[in-house]
């Protein structure tokens, strides 16, 4: 049936006009749908890379979050040495993290917003080899390290900077990248200074280790549970603990479909326009070829298959225009610590192929009814339009 | 098998229009024997179109039975009918109906697509009927690249490609200037001496009727012959 593909796709051709603008109406519906979910994956995407599954976060009990986690230095002491952790010559490798929220402003004067200090010790970045400082660069007394994104969303955290936040000054020594994980929109100080300077002196917020095989979580819960110091402590995954952070990606994969389906409304109706014309201006065509003997189901899937060919054309012209953003550095805001995520765009083959599919579809359903109507036409009513 | 190639017994056609019925054809009855050239006339609107639709397959009498080639295609389903038209009837348009987006050869080769020939069996048919149009040279030419009477010429090989039993032409010179009309009809009567094919043409053009073998007038929905 290469012909009847022939004829389809040259009658786009001709009425070249409609078909820009039906094309380009359901490229805009892929490219919004796109870029809504390039967002949403890109947040998500903190959550699926965040740690591995076998590093997991022990947290004070009845909190799922850092900033509200406390755990004293006897039962940190404790927890250490539960065993079921991996190890190195030093002991196990437990990084002792202090979660501490403050306050900067913009790096173009706006509105201050939140953001991360993570307390840390050597063990911090035993546990996340990801994390890569520049000059290999440790916090110790006022010098502090900086997610390289975060750098960019606030002011004072270049390097050579002095920032002010807490009791005192801080310099900023180096930028670090941790493979687009969390830890990238944090900024790192020496665990003691910090712990110091926010009065938390001998408390710490979260423990994080890495387990020596997945079924170890079970066990390593029961073992806390047994001594009295670490019974108010509970482990569950890193990846587990971020998903649960990430409810804003959630609700932008709902609003996004549900904007997507309204726009895919407009876009639809357009193709339904485009396609009732080319149906009522090529009706004695279509009689023609039901003289000739082509069949009802024919006509109607030529028609539906050059609807369809429209939306998919669309959809591929959406997708070239939503790519760009794949990539693009933002910040959400964390529901949970209220503090600023940075975080890219992120658009994967599996999406452009749904956008492409939208595409599809919106052409396929709006070209239905005009389809149905060529095909319902009887022959001799059609041969007689002029 | 019988001498008759179409045979149509007591066909009545009626037409509803705004809730009214009005009878086009009355009791009709034809012989047409196989290898003739009939040329129907007779005033506007006395129902030679839709005559030569039933014939064709492509409207049903509202009584009466239609046969064409021995078999009978009255009360024929919808399919079937179709099936049956894309094999043993070919079509001649007034205004010619090519498809302004495929080339003169594409649109020879489409009744094709409704066989089981190969790529190569269809070239080869296509071929020869645009040889025997005279149009072998146009192949590659849309229709707007083609004068009137090629595009008819055009349409007569589409007619012709699956080589049909019966011809039907709805006035087929009606657009075209009086050379070009004159080469269809040439061509016409060439495709029912040397090729054998039983035509039946309607038109308004006695110099056109001249060209059949046998001119019958359509007149209130009754047949009346005339010697060609
Ligand atoms: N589909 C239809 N619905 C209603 N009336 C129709 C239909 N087709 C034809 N008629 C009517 O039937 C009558 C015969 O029409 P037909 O087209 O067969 O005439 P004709 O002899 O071919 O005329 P012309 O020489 O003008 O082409 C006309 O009165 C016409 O209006
Ligand atoms: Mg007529």
């Amino acid at each position: 049936m290469g012909l009847i593909l022939k004829y389809n796709i040259r009658n786009l051709f001709v009425r070249r006009v409609s078909t820009l603008m039906t094309l380009a109406g359901v490229a805009m519906v892929v490219a919004v749908f796109l870029v809504l979910m390039a967002l949403a994956q890109g947040i998500l995407s903190i959550g699926e890379t965040t740690g591995d599954p076998l590093q997991a976060i022990i947290l004070q009990k009845g909190t799922n979050a850092e900033t509200s986690s406390g755990i004293p230095d006897e039962a940190a002491d404790e927890a250490e040495n539960v065993g079921m952790v991996e190890r190195d010559p030093n002991g196990p490798i437990v990084a002792r993290d202090l979660f501490i929220v403050i306050m900067l402003p913009r790096p173009d004067g706006g509105a201050p917003a939140n953001l991360v200090v993570r307390g840390v010790t050597g063990r911090a970045f035993d546990i996340r080899p990801e994390v890569k400082v520049d000059g290999g660069k440790r916090p110790r007394g006022s010098d502090i390290i900086v997610g390289r994104p975060l750098s960019k969303r606030f002011a004072h955290l270049n390097v050579g900077d002095k920032v002010h936040f807490g009791k005192r000054d801080w310099n900023v020594i180096g930028h670090f990248d941790a493979d687009g994980q969390a830890w990238e929109s944090e900024v790192w100080v020496d665990l003691p200074e910090i712990q110091a300077d926010a009065n938390r002196k001998n408390t710490v917020s979260s423990l994080f280790v890495r387990l020596n095989r997945p079924e170890d979580l079970e066990a390593l819960n029961e073992q806390l549970e047994k001594s009295a110091n670490t019974k108010q402590l509970k482990a569950m995954t890193v990846r587990d603990y971020f998903k649960g952070q990430t409810g804003t990606a959630q609700m932008l994969q709902v609003v996004g479909g549900f904007i997507t389906f309204l726009l895919s409304l407009g876009a639809g109706l357009g193709a339904m326009n485009t396609m009732y014309a080319a149906v009522g201006n090529r009706a004695r065509e279509i009689g023609t070829l039901r003289a000739l003997g082509f069949g009802r189901f024919t006509i109607l899937v030529s028609f539906l298959f050059e609807s369809a060919l429209i939306g998919l054309a669309g959809g591929a012209l959406g997708c070239l225009i939503a790519l760009p953003v794949n990539g693009l550095q933002t910040g959400t805001m964390n529901w949970v610590s209220f503090t600023e995520t940075a975080f890219s765009f992120r658009i994967t083959p599996a999406m452009l192929g749904v956008g492409l599919g939208i595409g599809g579809l919106v052409g396929a359903v709006g070209g239905f009814l005009p389809a149905l109507a060529a095909a319902r036409r009887p022959i001799l009513a059609s041969l007689r339009a002029t | 098998m019988s001498d008759a190639l179409a045979e149509v017994t007591g066909v009545t056609k009626d037409y509803k229009r705004d809730k009214q019925s009005i009878r086009v054809l009355e009791a009709l009855s034809l012989t047409i024997p196989r290898g003739d050239f009939l040329a129907l006339m007779g005033p506007s609107g006395s129902g030679k179109t839709t005559l030569l639709n039933l014939l064709a397959g492509i409207d049903q009498p509202t009584s009466g039975k239609i046969t064409v080639d021995g078999k009978t295609i009255t009360g024929l389903g919808e399919g079937a009918l179709a099936k049956w038209r894309s094999r043993t009837t070919g079509f001649i348009f007034q205004l010619y109906n090519l498809i302004p987006v495929l080339t003169a050869y594409e649109n020879v080769e489409l009744p094709l697509l409704l066989t089981s020939l190969s790529r190569a069996e269809r070239r080869q048919h296509v071929m020869q009927a645009l040889d025997i149009v005279g149009l072998s040279d146009r192949s590659k030419h849309f229709p707007r690249q083609l004068s009137g009477g090629q595009e008819q010429r055009v349409a007569i090989a589409r007619a012709i490609v699956v080589d049909p039993v019966l011809l039907l032409a709805d006035e087929p010179t009606g657009d075209l200037d009086a050379k070009s009309a004159d080469e269809v009809l040439t061509l016409l009567q060439r495709l029912n001496r040397e090729f054998r094919k039983t035509i039946v043409m309607v038109t308004h053009d006695p110099k056109a009727a001249a060209r059949a073998t046998r001119i019958l007038h359509l007149e209130k929905g009754q047949l009346v012959e005339t010697a060609a």
